[in-house]
């Protein structure tokens, strides 16, 4: 099992897409000539609900480094099919990115358990992707896989493992 | 699962419809004039100068003249984009918004079959954001549009359901890809059916388009977005198109056949509107763009492989619909290969071929373009709506099955 919004989290994700040979396929091309990095942005965390006293020092510590106003974010290299960096980031402005995918915690966490069809949700507006949309139109079977992909990882939300008292 | 009776009420499928709990919003034009003389509905509609967008067969027609006079009686200027060409292409969309953007219109009309009012959308989103390109509308974006004019669609064909949903299907030629561009903002606010003007059509546009709006409704029951409103939609369509299509085949002059055929291909446009298309849509818009094969052919082609791929993991909803056109099955499985032999002996009727080998497509042709045909399927947004996802393997493989005519069996 693998902590939500932890850098080994992100690890797992980078090498999760990095096996699949699916996503390899579907991504190719993908971030060649323009930048086809992204962030998530992750908002509204209950970090007051969690109990940071309990879990493992260096990810409470983290948390509180990286979890800025009850929003995280998440820095993606992608390119032809291959993800390039994955990990927390603590201001947005540190990178340039071509992508920003914006939405509330509860939300990434139904993609992560793959319980929300990240296209739909997109439509219904519960997430917002700011962006060169035609670029993203020619991918949706890459960005789907990637939704599909980080719900293969085994994962625990700090809320809900270490929730306070 | 226990046998159902078929021919059960609209009150059985109620019962039976899933769906998702998920927030979701459906969009439909504002008013939908139906019925014997609903073209007269232009005669009220208020504005200044009007836009057809249409082709040039179509514009020859007779009642291209009672359009035109009905708008001028609303007191209206009309003008005539008649470039449009099967499976537009961006040219022809950048070259209609500049005609547009000399002329000034406050009204678009689409006039035709899917191509004429899908160009007539796009080029109503150019010629109201000139900055974007076309390629660029997408569903996420706030386009902004009705600020200096607004749309009517008045089919010609029975079929697309292009007057009913927020999709516009443009041709990159260069690319030889069909591009599926959406916005909640392109519905028509008016949509025209007028059982006068399908009239015209030959019996093998007639099969063709209604192939391609039984399509719409099949996918749309069956799809992973399908609601409530959808479903009451598919299932009538469906039942419709059974009914009344070998007659509107049969004999042009069966005038309630036109008359529901054409109402039941706005239905099904309705429905996937709200619920979207599947494999069918996606294996189909790829063989179109790479061998230039008119849409509605492709999709009464693709469909039977289509089912029996997806039946796996969409069982129920596939024998809902057929008990709802009367099949009698003990189990589901029975009843949707039953379904299946229902969409093939209409598709025989109707003289729609069984195979890509039948459509003429030679061998060696396929196999050089099996790779692009599956890769652009693939990557259509239509793929990941089906209720079974296929991944490029077995997509691949879809095409290889309906190239032999074989039945899919994995």
């Amino acid at each position: 099992m693998v902590l939500y919004l932890t850098k080994e989290w992100m690890e797992e994700y980078r090498k999760r897409l990095n096996q699949n040979k699916e996503y390899k396929e579907a991504g190719k091309g993908w971030g060649v000539g323009w930048n086809g990095d992204f962030i998530f942005q992750i908002e509204n965390i209950p970090i007051d609900k969690i109990s940071l006293k309990d879990l493992p020092a260096d990810v409470a510590k983290a948390l509180k480094e990286y979890v800025i106003n009850g929003t995280a974010y998440s820095y993606i290299r992608l390119k032809d099919g291959e993800c390039l960096e994955a990990r927390p980031i603590k201001d947005p402005k540190e990178v340039q990115v071509g992508f920003i995918q914006k939405g509330p915690y509860e939300n990434w966490k139904k993609i992560t358990r793959g319980e929300l069809d990240p296209t739909r949700a997109l439509l219904a507006r519960q997430f917002t992707l700011q962006g060169d949309m035609a670029k993203v139109m020619r991918y949706t079977r890459a960005a789907n896989l990637m939704a599909k992909i980080s719900a293969t990882i085994k994962t625990e939300f700090p809320d809900e493992v270490y929730p306070k008292k | 699962m226990k046998a159902v009776s078929p021919k059960k009420s609209i009150f059985y499928f109620l019962e039976h419809i899933s769906g998702e709990n998920d927030m979701w919003e459906l969009t439909f034009p504002r008013t939908v004039a139906i019925g014997e003389g609903a073209l007269d509905y232009l005669k009220a509609v208020e504005g200044k100068r009007v836009l057809i967008v249409t082709d040039k067969v179509i514009h020859k027609l007779d009642f291209v003249e009672k359009v035109t006079n009905y708008l001028k009686e609303a007191g209206m200027e009309v003008k005539f984009f008649d470039e449009v060409e099967p499976e537009p292409s961006m040219e022809t969309i950048v070259k209609g918004a500049e005609f547009a953007k000399k002329y000034g219109p406050d009204w678009f009309i689409g006039l035709g079959g899917g191509s004429c009012m899908d160009a007539a959308k796009a080029i109503w989103v150019i010629y109201e954001r000139p900055d974007m390109e076309v390629a660029a509308i997408n569903p996420l974006e706030k386009l902004g549009l009705r600020k200096k004019a607004r749309l009517i669609c008045i089919p010609t064909t029975s079929g697309t359901g292009s007057d009913a949903t927020w999709a516009t299907i443009i041709t990159d030629v260069k690319d030889e890809r069909k591009m599926e561009l959406s916005s909640r903002e392109i519905v028509a606010d008016i949509s025209i059916l007028d059982p006068e003007l399908p009239k015209s059509m030959p019996p093998k546009v007639v099969a063709d388009t209604a192939l391609d709006a039984l399509t719409h409704a099949i996918e749309s029951y069956v799809s992973q977005w399908r609601n409530d409103f959808s479903d009451v939609l598919a299932i009538g369509a469906i039942q419709m198109i059974f009914k009344y299509l070998p007659r509107a085949y049969k004999n042009p002059e069966d005038k309630e056949a036109k008359e529901k055929m054409h109402n039941a291909a706005t239905m099904a446009g309705m429905s996937f509107g709200n619920s979207q298309a599947g494999i069918v849509h996606a294996t189909g818009h790829s063989l179109g763009a790479i061998f230039h094969i008119p849409h509605g052919r492709t999709m009464a082609l693709f469909l039977p492989y289509s089912i029996e791929y997806s039946a796996r993991d969409a069982m129920g909803r596939y024998a809902d619909i057929a008990r709802a056109i009367g099949i009698e099955a003990k189990t589901d499985k029975e009843a949707v290969e039953k379904l299946v032999e229902a969409v093939k002996k209409l598709n025989r009727e109707v003289g729609e071929p069984a195979s890509l080998k039948e459509l003429g497509i030679s061998r060696k042709d396929f196999e050089k373009r099996l790779d692009d045909l599956a890769m652009r399927a693939a990557n259509s947004t239509c793929t990941f709506m089906n209720p079974r996802v296929p991944d490029l393997e077995d997509t691949k493989k879809i095409f290889i099955y309906a190239y032999e005519g074989k039945k899919v069996d994995f």
